[in-house]
């Protein structure tokens, strides 16, 4: 197996006037720390739905480990895939920091001293330990942002998938999730209109533009071209900004 | 704090003492479940005009309370709006059960005011019971107890989601007024021409929320049933708590024990 993740010439609509994608093609290699980026609308988070069986294809194959993604494969992908939605609220819905955390482990019915120890591992990663018995609702907006990568990590999936994982967190929170991110060893697909963010946690970078890809390619040399950024709507990384001035 | 807050705020405060680390926490949640069943059952199980034998029940709420932590007077503010209820309509029998119940010199007590005294004491009784059930195992451990007991899983499913959505329900509306409050800060409440747009606003936001909940659900695994194998089995101190609770339930229900003691009192005077 060559690629982890492999789209050949996926198209999709939500209606038959807008097309999101035509023909779009690209593969994600195990190991690969991939950011996409794009204006509003251009189909970030379709994206990562089409991939997690939340929405399908009207053409083409999306493959998750030599897997066509259908309806019927999906609880064998979904085992492989983690998704931390771009709202945590949407995604914690225990009582709990523990129980959301367990939630996944338990579904794919695992005995309870794994889960526990999986629940134990996945909080450490986000250095949340001492929140696991807190009650949800009494969490930050940061907290509940490590609780829900949490929750997703103790599936031990080989593929996480993040929407927008920046939003809403101030500097320091947003520069300790990338120091976690980065400790992640597994292939990740980060969605985020933060370049910067891109810039900080991912090596390859795909720029998704009118119905397609834009640009594919490393991503220091990508958020770097100022023409190729604005000709899409986007502007330089704040890092890069300043380094011009 | 607007209502809809108040009430997210007692949810939550619901949630946070059903998951402390006290002794009646840590019993098993089928043995607290069992308990409060067959309560509620004898509670309604008395005749009506039988107060003498439904004021006997109190022990069981009382004595928890005494054991516990929980606030007697926190669980009554609670429990106003179910009582408002259960006393709106107690408060008829008076009315349509006119005949004596006893007569003294100065006024009569008719069976209307002893059924609606009863019926009060159940309501009471039972709201307590479920109260501190429900402040004492949090809605999963419910669940998972029901499961245990061979409720169908679509049942315990539904009540648990039913719980998180109105959670979600209520963040929304929350949402939604404060949105339009600090929109129209010399309005009284909201202008009957935006109800409609709120209440469909309203709705739509809360199935686009719920269905991403459920989707992050199903991202994990969740096939329709939620898991059931994180409780251990019952131990010897909740067969314990169990075997002593329906012992006093049983001789409390069997017996007028109240009659007796007061008998033997009178007997001895």
């Amino acid at each position: 197996m060559q690629h982890i993740i492999s789209f050949s010439q996926v198209s999709f609509s939500y209606d038959k006037d807008n097309s999101i994608f035509k023909q779009l093609s690209f593969s994600i290699a195990p190991g690969e720390k991939v950011g996409l980026v794009g204006a509003n609308g251009v189909g970030k988070s379709t994206l990562l739905k089409l991939l997690v069986g939340l929405e399908f294809a009207s053409e083409g194959t999306i493959l998750v480990k030599d897997t066509p993604v259908t309806k019927k494969t999906l609880p064998q992908i979904r085992k492989h895939l983690g998704y931390v939605f771009q709202d945590a609220n949407n995604q914690l819905f225990s009582s709990t920091v523990f129980r959301d955390v367990a939630f996944g482990p338990e579904n794919y019915g695992l005995p309870k001293d794994v889960v526990d120890k999986r629940v134990t591992k996945a909080l450490s990663l986000v250095h949340m330990e001492a929140f696991a018995d807190k009650p949800v609702y009494k969490l930050s907006g940061g907290e509940k942002k490590l609780a829900s990568i949490a929750s997703v990590l103790s599936m031990e999936p080989d593929f996480l998938i993040m929407d927008e994982p920046s939003i809403a967190l101030d500097p320091k929170n947003r520069r300790n999730l990338i120091t976690i991110l980065n400790s992640l060893s597994m292939t990740k697909l980060i969605a985020s209109h933060d370049l910067d963010f891109i810039l900080d946690t991912c090596d390859r970078c795909i720029l998704l533009s009118g119905n397609g890809i834009a640009a594919d390619g490393n991503t220091s040399d990508i958020l770097s071209q100022k023409d190729l950024l604005e000709a899409h709507n986007l502007e330089l990384p704040l890092s890069y900004q300043y380094r011009a001035k | 704090m607007n209502k809809i807050d108040r009430a997210l705020h007692e949810i939550n405060e619901l949630d946070y003492l059903a998951k402390r680390d006290q002794w009646i926490n840590r019993l098993h949640p089928l043995v607290k479940f069992v308990v409060t069943f067959f309560y509620l059952l004898f509670v309604v199980s008395f005749n009506r005009y039988d107060l003498l034998g439904l004021f006997s029940m109190f022990l069981y709420p009382f004595v928890l309370f005494e054991l516990t932590d929980l606030s007697f007077s926190k669980a009554l503010r609670y429990l106003k709006l179910p009582m408002v209820f259960v006393v709106c309509i107690s408060i008829w029998n008076p009315f349509f059960e006119t005949a004596p119940y006893f007569v003294t010199n100065h006024f009569t007590v008719n069976y209307g005011v002893i059924s609606m005294l009863g019926l009060i004491c159940k309501g009471l009784f039972t709201l307590l019971a479920v109260f501190l059930l429900i402040a004492t195992t949090s809605i999963e451990d419910i669940c998972h107890s029901l499961s245990l007991l061979h409720v169908p899983h679509i049942l315990t499913t539904l009540l648990l989601l039913i719980y998180r959505y109105i959670r979600v329900l209520l963040e929304e509306v929350s949402r939604t007024l404060n949105a339009y409050a600090l929109r129209a800060p010399l309005q009284k409440g909201i202008h009957w021409k935006s109800w409609g747009s709120l209440v469909g606003q309203l709705l739509l936001r809360s199935i686009d929320r719920a269905n991403e909940i459920y989707q992050s659900m199903c991202l994990r695994g969740f096939e329709g049933n939620f898991p059931a194998n994180s409780i251990e089995k019952p131990q010897k101190k909740d067969w314990l708590y169990l075997f002593l609770w329906l012992l006093f339930l049983l001789i409390f229900r069997i017996f007028p024990v109240f009659s007796i003691l007061g008998t033997l009192f009178t007997v001895g005077g």
